[in-house]
């Protein structure tokens, strides 16, 4: 029948593909390396996974998604040789699974929360640094009455939108904002919210917004929230714990981390 | 390289797509002519059951599935011991997702299809001896063969499309699980609207085309005797 010549014609070309890939990737692993990333490192990540290529180093598959989500996902068999996680627990819980290789756990950055408007006029073209859509000023300003939509990750599984809500709830903002808050599946997605223009403000990782050249923020006061401590971890059951220890070796270069540095993570940051 | 890391999730939706249909086709058509001609006790439920997957949200039949087939089922447990890796995250679980909730499209159509064959062929044919199996292979399916045909181009779109259940048993990786329409949602999400816009015309032009196509096939032929119905 023609659906199993298409089939079968199919089957090909994804073989070719897969072939492809390895080909491109380097000698030393057969299969990409998974990365499972929080998605406040969706665009940093994805540079120093660039630059790590072009050294030389292997080709990664780069996996964002809520921390929550991820950790749920890896405990049941996802198939992740490497973790970055935005916060601390949820490395915590897969080492009380025993599913991670403890020396190779460590703290990579420290994340930072910013405040970010969408645009009051359709801009698409990227602008110059100084012509950027504000940001308001102050965290207070998000309860003004103009503001009618607030995006932030969902707090129950991503860490990202824990710390916005614990920053409302602290600058004693919660109440008022919360008829008005939407939610994220992850902090990407409150950005991309706002960067479409469809949500008024949004309480987002910095690492997002850093180079953003379209919208400007605001640094959201650290002390409002419980540290978000990024922490990283090779996984037990990864076939390729070689290649994740040293793509993380990479990280500890001058050219990573001045990379991570200019997505605003700090480089005092454990 | 831009050109296979975009083309990827669509080739990897045709592939999950078709396999999926197949499978749809082997179990359903069978099903189809089981529910249209037999009555039996549970029918009914059957019946319920088989259609279910249509309208539960595709969350819940992903959640349905995590706790079928993962790894701490029992049936996760036992592939896992037998093929040695898990079947959650692998495009495998990617096809299982979509046939369950693509199948109960062709079954419909299918059941449609077989409940119009007049009875009266099959009943022609058990006089001359013929055993029920050859009947339902050589008499009832290829009377039947308009609703299956677009039972099977409704099963190919659905399945095309899937998303929740999907991303619920197969994860979101690129390069392994990651399809088309879990590619379109991730470059959303990435704020890469260029890809986004490729890949969703991409998708829309071959389901689209493959809907065009089979509808056509099973277009009933024009009779010249007839005057159209005004």
């Amino acid at each position: 029948m023609s659906m199993v010549a298409v089939a079968a014609a199919l089957a090909t070309s994804t073989a070719c593909s897969s072939r492809d890939r390895t080909a491109s990737g380097s000698a030393t692993s057969v299969e990409p390396v998974t990365v499972f990333a929080a998605a406040d490192l969706r665009f940093a990540l994805a540079d120093v996974a660039r630059l790590y290529r072009a050294q030389g180093g292997d080709s990664l598959v780069l996996v964002f998604g809520s921390t929550g989500d991820l950790t749920t996902q890896i405990i049941n068999g996802a198939p992740a040789d490497l973790f970055f996680a935005a916060n601390a627990p949820a490395i915590d819980s897969l080492a009380s699974r025993s599913m991670i290789v403890d020396s190779t756990r460590r703290v990579y950055a420290l994340g930072r929360l910013a405040l970010i408007a969408r645009c009051p006029t359709t801009r698409l073209v990227s602008q110059t640094a100084d012509a950027r859509c504000p940001a308001p000023a102050r965290l207070e300003d998000v309860a003004a009455s103009t503001v009618r939509s607030i995006a932030i990750a969902d707090p129950a599984h991503a860490p990202y939108g824990l710390a916005a809500r614990q920053a409302l709830e602290r600058a004693g903002l919660w109440k008022a904002v919360e008829p008005r808050i939407v939610l994220g599946a992850n902090v990407s997605q409150a950005y991309q919210f706002v960067s479409t223009g469809n949500a008024d403000v949004g309480l987002v990782a910095l690492s997002l917004v850093a180079r953003d050249t379209v919208l400007g923020h605001t640094l959201v006061d650290a002390a409002l929230h419980d540290p978000l401590r990024q922490t990283v971890a090779v996984m037990a059951a990864s076939a390729h714990q070689d290649a994740a220890v040293k793509f993380l070796a990479f990280l500890e270069t001058p050219a990573a981390k001045e990379a991570m540095h200019g997505f605003g993570f700090d480089e005092d940051a454990r | 390289m831009n050109l296979h890391i975009g083309t990827w999730p669509l080739a990897l939706s045709l592939f999950v797509a078709t396999l999926a249909t197949v499978c749809a086709l082997l179990v359903g058509i069978p099903l189809a002519w089981l529910l249209a001609r037999r009555r039996f006790r549970g029918r009914a439920l059957l019946e319920v059951l088989v259609l279910l997957p249509m309208v539960l949200p595709p969350t819940v039949i992903g959640y349905y599935l995590l706790v079928m087939v993962g790894r701490r089922s029992t049936v996760g447990h036992l592939y896992e011991t037998l093929f040695g890796a898990p079947l959650v995250f692998t495009p495998g679980a990617a096809v299982l997702a979509t046939f369950v909730a693509a199948a109960p499209f062709l079954v419909r159509a299918a059941q449609g299809g077989f409940e119009q064959v007049d009875a009266s062929y099959e009943d022609a044919a058990r006089t001359l001896g013929r055993s029920e199996w050859s009947i339902f292979l050589t008499v009832t399916t290829p009377l039947a063969w308009r609703g299956i045909l677009a039972g099977t181009a409704l099963c190919f779109a659905r399945a095309m499309g899937e998303f929740g259940a999907t991303l619920m048993l197969a994860g979101n990786i690129p390069g392994r699980t990651q399809t088309a329409s879990l590619a379109v949602y991730d470059a959303v999400q990435a704020g890469n609207f260029t890809r986004a816009s490729t890949l969703a015309l991409l998708l829309s032009l071959m389901t689209g085309l493959a809907l065009a196509a089979l509808t056509r096939a099973g277009r009933a032929p024009v009779d010249p005797l007839r005057e159209p119905p005004r």
